[in-house]
C-alpha cells in the first residue's frame, strides 16, 4: 500500500492592491517566504504513525501543481488550513475522479467536517495520531468510514507522540524545520481557531522534544528550527529545562510565546544562551478598549502596560521580537493606525506582523459577528488570509480599515524603516559581541 | 591572512560551520544557513572585528563571502581581493 500526503502550504492574499504593494516591501516578502516554505509537521507525524509495511510519500502542493497528479497510490491524505480549503477540495475532487480515495484532516476539516466530507471519502476530525492507524487499516481493506474522530474527552498524550519522519523531506528546499513542543494555548482568545480545535494546553516532555531536535541535527548540517507551538513558555519550569538542553546544542531557533516570557530575568538569560533568535509575541493591540474581553480571563488586557518593557528586555539580550498586531478589533478607530506605527517604531521591534481580524469558521468570533450581522458573507474561506477583510468593523468603515492596513504596510515594511530597525538590532549584537 | 580568509573565518563564527568547509564562493544561505536574522549577526561581527561600518542594507542580496569581501573593501576603501 502507498499513501501520498500532500501539504496545502503557501501564503495567500486575495486583495490585488495589497498583493501588489506587499511584493514591493522587503519586510513583508521576507516573512512570507519563511512561512510558505515551512514543511507540514502533520504529514511527517502521520508518516511516523503509519505501519512499516506501508509506503508514505510526502509532497508539497506545488509539486502536484508543477508535475501533475501522482496516481500510483492507494490513498491520498490532505491537510489544509482555512485559506487553502477550496484548493484542497479541488485537488481532492481530482483524485476521487480518477478513483483514488481521499482523506482530509487538519484545522479546517476539524472546524468544518461536513463540508470536507463532501470532497473526500473520510474526514479526520481533531488530532490525527490516535485515529491514523485505524484510517490506514480501513483504507487497506477498502472500508473507510466517513468520519474519524479522536476522543475530545481524553486528549492525545504528547508523551506518546512519535518522532516525525523528517527524513522524508528534501531538506535543501526548506529554510527552517518545525518541531512541536506543545499543543493549544490556555488564553483561548475569541478569534483563535487552534484553541478551539486543540483544547486543553499540553506539553511534550523535554527529553522527547530533544530526541526530535537531535534527529533533525543528524539530517541537517546547519539547522534552523521553528517551534510549531501557539504559546511555548506557558509552563516556566518546563521552559527552563528545555532552554538548558537547547544551550548544549548551539542550534538557532524561533518560537511563539505570550508576553510573560519576559517576566523572569533568569528565563531571558536562558533564552539568550539557548540559541533563540526570535520570539513572536501576539500583542494583538496597544489599546485597552481593543484588548478588553479578547481572551476568556482578560489576560492580555491586564498585560498591556508591560509590552514596552518586555520588548526591550528580550531585544537587549539579542533575542529579536516579532510583534503581532490585529487591526479591526472592536476598540479600534481610524486614529488607531498612526498610534500602532508609532508604538512599533518607538519600541524598535525588529519585526512586526500587522494583520486584519479574521473570523475563522466556527470560532467564537465568527459566531458573534454573524449574530451581530457583521459578516460580509457566511462562507469566505479563501479570504481567511489574515490580510483580506471579511466583516464590518465596529468603529470605522471597511474602506477605512483597509486603507489603514495599507498605510501601516507602507510605513512599517518599506526599505528605509526596515533598514533602521535592522540597524538597531545590529547595534545590540555589536554590544553583546564586544561584551563577550 | 587575506581579507577573503578573514571573512571566511568570521562567517564560520556566525554560521557555526567549520572554517575548513567555507570557501570564498560558498553560498551563504544555501550552504551555510545564514538567513536574514543571521545576516544581522554577521554584520555586527564584521563591524566589530574589522572596524568598518557597513550599511546592513548593503549586505542584503550578497551571496558569498567573496561578495562580502568586495563590499567591505569598498566601504573600508581598501583594494578588493
Amino acid at each position: 500500500m502507498t499513501i501520498l500526503f500532500i501539504s496545502m502550504s503557501g501564503v495567500r492574499i486575495v486583495s490585488q492592491s495589497l498583493k501588489e504593494l506587499g511584493i514591493t516591501l522587503p519586510g513583508f516578502v521576507e516573512r512570507g517566504e519563511v512561512i510558505s516554505s515551512l514543511p507540514s509537521l502533520a504529514g511527517l507525524t502521520l508518516a511516523a504513525c503509519t505501519p512499516g509495511d506501508v509506503e508514505f510519500r510526502y509532497r508539497e502542493v506545488d509539486d502536484i501543481t508543477q508535475h501533475g497528479l501522482e496516481t500510483d497510490v492507494d490513498l491520498v491524505a490532505l491537510s489544509t488550513f482555512t485559506a487553502m480549503a477550496y484548493d484542497c477540495y479541488a485537488l481532492a475532487d481530482r483524485y476521487r475522479s480518477v478513483g483514488t480515495p481521499v482523506v482530509i484532516g487538519g484545522l479546517h476539516a476539524t472546524l468544518m467536517p461536513q463540508e470536507a466530507k463532501a470532497h473526500s471519502d473520510a474526514v479526520c476530525v481533531g488530532e490525527g495520531e490516535p485515529v491514523w492507524p485505524r484510517i490506514v487499516d480501513d483504507a487497506r481493506q477498502r472500508r473507510l468510514k466517513p468520519f474519524y474522530r479522536a476522543s475530545t474527552r481524553y486528549r492525545y498524550d504528547l508523551s506518546t507522540a512519535p518522532v516525525p519522519r523528517y527524513e522524508l523531506l528534501d531538506i535543501s528546499r526548506y529554510n527552517r524545520l518545525t518541531v512541536q513542543t506543545s499543543r493549544g494555548c490556555p488564553l483561548d482568545c475569541e478569534f483563535c481557531a487552534a484553541s478551539k480545535v486543540l483544547g486543553r494546553y499540553r506539553i511534550k516532555p523535554v527529553k522527547q522534544v530533544m530526541q526530535e531536535i537531535d534527529r533533525i541535527a543528524r539530517l541537517w548540517d546547519h539547522p534552523f528550527l521553528e517551534l510549531a507551538d501557539d504559546n511555548t513558555f506557558v509552563n516556566k519550569a518546563w521552559a527552563k529545562a528545555f532552554l538548558k538542553e537547547m544551550a548544549k546544542r548551539d542550534i538557532p531557533w524561533f518560537t511563539e510565546a505570550d508576553v510573560s516570557v519576559a517576566d523572569d530575568p533568569e528565563l531571558i538569560e536562558l533564552l539568550a544562551k539557548s540559541g533563540c533568535r526570535q520570539v513572536l509575541i501576539g500583542f494583538e493591540s496597544i489599546f485597552s478598549e481593543s484588548l478588553d474581553n479578547l481572551d476568556r480571563s482578560n489576560w492580555k488586557w491586564k498585560r498591556r502596560d508591560q509590552y514596552r518593557r518586555a520588548i526591550d528586555s528580550l531585544q537587549s539580550h539579542g533575542i529579536s521580537v516579532n510583534g503581532c498586531f490585529i487591526l479591526g478589533l472592536d476598540g479600534d478607530t481610524p486614529d488607531s493606525f498612526e498610534k500602532i506605527r508609532d508604538f512599533i517604531l518607538e519600541t524598535n521591534l525588529l519585526e512586526s506582523q500587522v494583520t486584519v481580524l479574521t473570523p475563522f469558521p466556527n470560532t467564537r468570533l465568527y459566531h458573534r459577528l454573524k449574530q451581530e450581522g457583521r459578516l460580509f458573507e457566511e462562507t469566505f474561506w479563501d479570504r481567511c488570509t489574515l490580510f483580506d477583510l471579511n466583516f464590518y468593523p465596529k468603529q470605522m468603515s471597511p474602506a477605512e480599515l483597509e486603507e489603514g492596513m495599507m498605510f501601516l504596510f507602507r510605513e512599517l515594511y518599506n526599505q528605509q524603516i526596515y533598514a533602521r530597525r535592522r540597524r538597531h538590532y545590529v547595534d545590540i549584537q555589536k554590544r553583546l559581541h564586544t561584551a563577550a | 591572512m587575506t581579507i577573503d580568509q578573514r571573512i571566511c573565518e568570521l562567517v564560520a563564527q556566525v554560521s557555526r560551520v567549520s572554517p575548513d568547509q567555507i570557501q570564498p564562493n560558498s553560498d551563504l544561505y544555501r550552504d551555510l544557513g545564514i538567513d536574514s536574522l543571521r545576516t544581522l549577526e554577521l554584520v555586527a561581527t564584521l563591524e566589530t572585528e574589522l572596524g568598518v561600518a557597513i550599511p546592513e542594507i548593503e549586505l542584503l542580496g550578497l551571496k558569498t563571502p567573496r561578495d562580502i569581501a568586495d563590499k567591505i573593501a569598498f566601504f573600508a576603501n581598501i583594494p578588493a581581493p
